[in-house]
């Protein structure tokens, strides 16, 4: 048996959600008096439930492959961070850049920087870019299914791999730096603008990131 | 080869058991190579939020990042309606913030190393689950009215302004009475649409909390929840908040007809 004299606040709310209870003041009056060591948090979800329950109205679905693919950034972080734990058990604070590095996935597949980006249509810079994370989103997603598809892992990877905060360029200059290690990033059209790809691939990258019906990333 | 049972229990006593079409969705999944799990696409094909849950458990066991990465995604893009259902009524911006929080919630239940009683209820009926998820973090949310969503004046067609409460339909039955009084499905969701007419979230919050709710204005035994605790004002305040919600409500029903 796992049932703990002492629920958690999860298991908690859980129950009173299975129960099919109502958000009624009633029934916020018996859970305190069920649960009195957690009465804030039980009114707050109290009042937030009520609040939402009666919010029925239809809104315009909201685009779900941001939510998705922030939510695959934190799972992969966490996996990351507990097979880094398991391996170097004294070394687990370390584990807070990505599990997959653009580059390492592409090294694996063959590729080096400069040949990943002369399949995709970018340059190696871009590419070392978005492997430390220094062209944050919007991005166009067609980029990381183009990077996806020559190295043979879902999109949503790529994306995953690309995204989070700024790494930087080397160990050296992180322990050269004397104060804090500001580290610029630029939009994706800065990017492009700075690359050495042609005037005509250019443009043809700035269309992209600038037509709305094209998602991005 | 089935997957493995579940360990916890119910309040009642009972076993956890998953129902019977996600065992069945688990099995066809094992029965198959994990790489054939999702699509080409990377997309994983219609599996159920709990058949998709043990999957994602299965390939972090086995520290599968590339699938665990694919399931997660297909996983939290099945998830987000429910999201979106229980978080509604914030702008953009606090949208965002929830969603992102709602996420990194779910995703360490789903990735629970030591399984509780809510990680498991994932693999059972995943929905109610991502509920609480939201509500915990809605509940926490304080909700600040911003400046410019308020309006307390309109502008007729020659530019001249005048107060809201001027523009309110007058006299005879209430129509917000009316609807609050009707039981069919449709005149509640035109009552439930009106409450997003409301621009300041506390003032919905009071209306909704004591009109339909019941909560006191206040109560003279401290541990019972009244509006007064909840929003750390008095009562002459709260029914003015719950007044100009009900204005507002009022001005959006006349412009609805």
């Amino acid at each position: 048996m796992t049932i703990s004299p002492d629920p958690s606040l999860d298991d908690i709310l859980l129950d009173l959600l299975v129960d099919d209870a109502e958000p009624t003041h009633a029934n916020l009056v018996a859970a305190l008096e069920a649960h009195p060591r957690h009465r804030d948090a039980l009114i707050a979800f109290f009042a937030a439930w009520g609040v939402q329950a009666a919010l029925e109205a239809e809104e315009p679905a909201r685009e779900a492959e941001h939510f998705a693919n922030r939510g695959v950034s934190s799972a992969l972080n966490l996996q990351y961070a507990r097979q880094t734990a398991a391996v170097r058990p004294n070394q687990a604070a370390e584990a807070s850049v990505p599990a997959q590095r653009l580059s390492a996935m592409a090294r694996r597949r063959g590729f080096s920087d400069a040949q990943l980006a002369e399949r995709v249509g970018l340059d190696e810079v871009l590419i070392a870019k978005l492997d430390r994370h220094r062209i944050p989103a919007p991005r166009p997603r067609r980029m990381f299914e183009l990077i996806g598809e020559a190295i043979e892992v879902p999109a949503a990877h790529v994306i995953a791999s690309a995204t989070g905060p700024p790494i930087a360029s080397s160990r050296g200059r992180m322990m050269k730096a004397k104060g804090p290690l500001v580290m610029e990033t630029e939009s994706f059209e800065e990017a492009i603008r700075r690359s050495t790809l042609s005037d005509e691939a250019k443009a043809a990258w700035i269309a992209l990131m600038a037509d709305e019906n094209e998602p991005k990333a | 080869m089935g997957p493995a049972p579940l360990t916890c229990h119910a309040l009642t006593g009972e076993p956890y058991l998953r129902h019977p079409p996600v065992e069945a969705e688990i099995r066809e999944a094992l029965a198959i190579a994990p790489k054939d799990w999702v699509g080409s696409t990377g997309r994983s094909p219609l599996w159920r939020l709990e058949t998709l849950v043990h999957l994602i458990r299965l390939r972090a066991r086995d520290n599968d990042n590339r699938l665990l990465g694919a399931l997660t995604f297909a996983f939290l893009e099945a998830a987000k309606p429910t999201v979106e259902r229980w978080s509604r009524g914030f702008g953009p911006a606090d949208t965002e913030v929830i969603e992102g929080l709602v996420g990194d919630r779910l995703v360490a239940l789903v990735l629970a190393e030591l399984p509780t009683r809510t990680s498991e209820y994932l693999e059972i009926d995943a929905k109610t689950v991502i509920k609480q998820a939201t509500l915990r973090v809605v509940s926490t949310f304080k909700d600040q009215p911003k400046a410019h969503a308020f309006k307390t004046t309109v502008q007729d067609e020659d530019g001249t302004l005048s107060p809201l409460v001027e523009n309110l339909p007058g006299g005879g039955l209430d129509p917000l009475e009316h609807l609050l009084a009707k039981e069919s499905s449709q005149e509640r969701g035109v009552f439930r649409r009106l409450l997003l007419a409301v621009t300041d979230p506390r003032h919905r919050e009071a209306f909704i909390l004591r009109k339909l709710r019941n909560w006191p204005y206040s109560n003279p035994d401290p541990a019972v929840p009244t509006l007064e605790s909840r929003f750390g004002i008095g009562e002459r305040q709260i029914r003015t908040w719950i007044n100009t919600a009900i204005a507002q409500m009022r001005a959006a029903h006349g412009a609805d007809q």
